[in-house]
């Protein structure tokens, strides 16, 4: 076990092929068995056999060319194996972090007819200033700007004037898979007496409003 | 100073020592130190950093060979390095080389350069 992990320490500092690191590993071992079944112990074979270090480094001055250029070819293709695998690790990490979006399917995370009735629900309870029971349906940040202040400053951007609502005009909806989490989006027109706008909401696995926009 | 060069010179003819002492018969890399060191009075120590690539390159070149024994009972497998034909050949050329560099060496060391 000692013998082991002495040898082990030379031949991991070896310049060479990996078949030929196997062969002197091998070697190595079979000398100092052989030493140790001819009566020495196993600190007077270390001691004349030297340093992990330095029997590495004697082993090195004199390795053939072709293992030295071995070891340069491995170590180069080590370096290049490390960084593709960074870059892939990068890669997968970038594709996590953004925003992939596609089209809203009835699928596991949402169906079409729900989304829709939960944005029209929305906009009902914004028409009626119902804010309270707009913000338990609401998480995220979104919760501290669904205020009569802020709405109001964010209708007035739109139009001073709209007037009763109307009715529901279309509706595009999207799936959005952002860090693992699927969000999904809709854009839908309202129409009331004095100007047509576009609300663009999103919710989350929960059917629960994350953003809100509107135009 | 002086053992740098001793180094060197030992160096230069370790391949001629090795292929001497594997021409009878073959021998692992333990036997080779210790019959090295034991033959030539303690003059040659070789370590397995020194040996190994020695035997490495002579068996590239075709002068020795080697193979695994099979272990008997608890002994562990050795690596035995045996001399071809070709070493065989090249031996007597190394020798003949080294008999020249050591016969002109020891002429001009004793022919009377001043010093």
């Amino acid at each position: 076990m000692i013998a082991e992990k002495y040898v082990g320490k030379i031949v991991r500092k070896l310049k060479c092929s990996r078949k030929r690191q196997v062969e002197i590993r091998r070697q190595l071992l079979s000398d100092i068995e052989a030493e140790l079944e001819s009566g020495e112990t196993f600190e007077i074979v270390m001691e004349r056999m030297g340093t992990p270090t330095n029997v590495a480094q004697e082993f090195n001055q004199d390795m053939p060319e072709e293992e030295k250029r071995c070891f340069v070819r491995r170590r180069r293709l080590k370096f290049i194996g490390v960084l593709l695998a960074v870059l892939f690790l990068a890669g997968v990490l970038l594709y996590w972090f953004f925003p992939k979006a596609g089209a809203l399917t009835d699928g596991k995370n949402f169906r079409q007819s729900d989304v829709e009735a939960m944005a029209q629900n929305v906009i009902r309870l914004l028409n009626e200033n119902d804010l309270d029971t707009l913000r338990q349906e609401a998480t995220g940040l979104i919760v501290d700007y669904l205020t009569s202040e802020k709405l109001d400053e964010a209708r007035s951007t739109v139009a001073q004037e709209w007037g009763d609502f109307q009715k529901f005009g279309r509706s595009y909806m999207s799936e959005i898979v952002q860090q693992g989490k699927a969000y999904a989006a809709i854009e839908l027109t309202a129409q009331y007496e004095h100007v047509m706008v576009t609300y663009t909401l999103s919710f989350d696995e929960e059917m629960r409003l994350c953003a809100l926009y509107m135009k | 100073m002086t053992e740098k060069y001793e180094r060197q010179m030992k160096k230069g003819i370790l391949d001629l020592l090795v292929l001497k002492l594997l021409n009878r018969q073959p021998k692992y890399g333990y036997q080779l130190i210790s019959e090295l060191r034991d033959q030539s009075d303690g003059i040659f120590v070789l370590k397995e950093g020194t040996l190994y690539p020695i035997l490495y390159r002579l068996e590239d070149d075709g002068l020795i060979e080697s193979r695994w024994s099979e272990p008997e009972g608890k002994q562990v497998p050795r690596k035995y390095y045996a001399m071809t034909e070709k070493g065989k050949t090249a031996l007597g050329e190394i020798r003949q080389v080294w008999e020249q560099i050591a016969f002109g060496v020891a002429k001009f060391l004793d022919g009377g350069e001043a010093e």
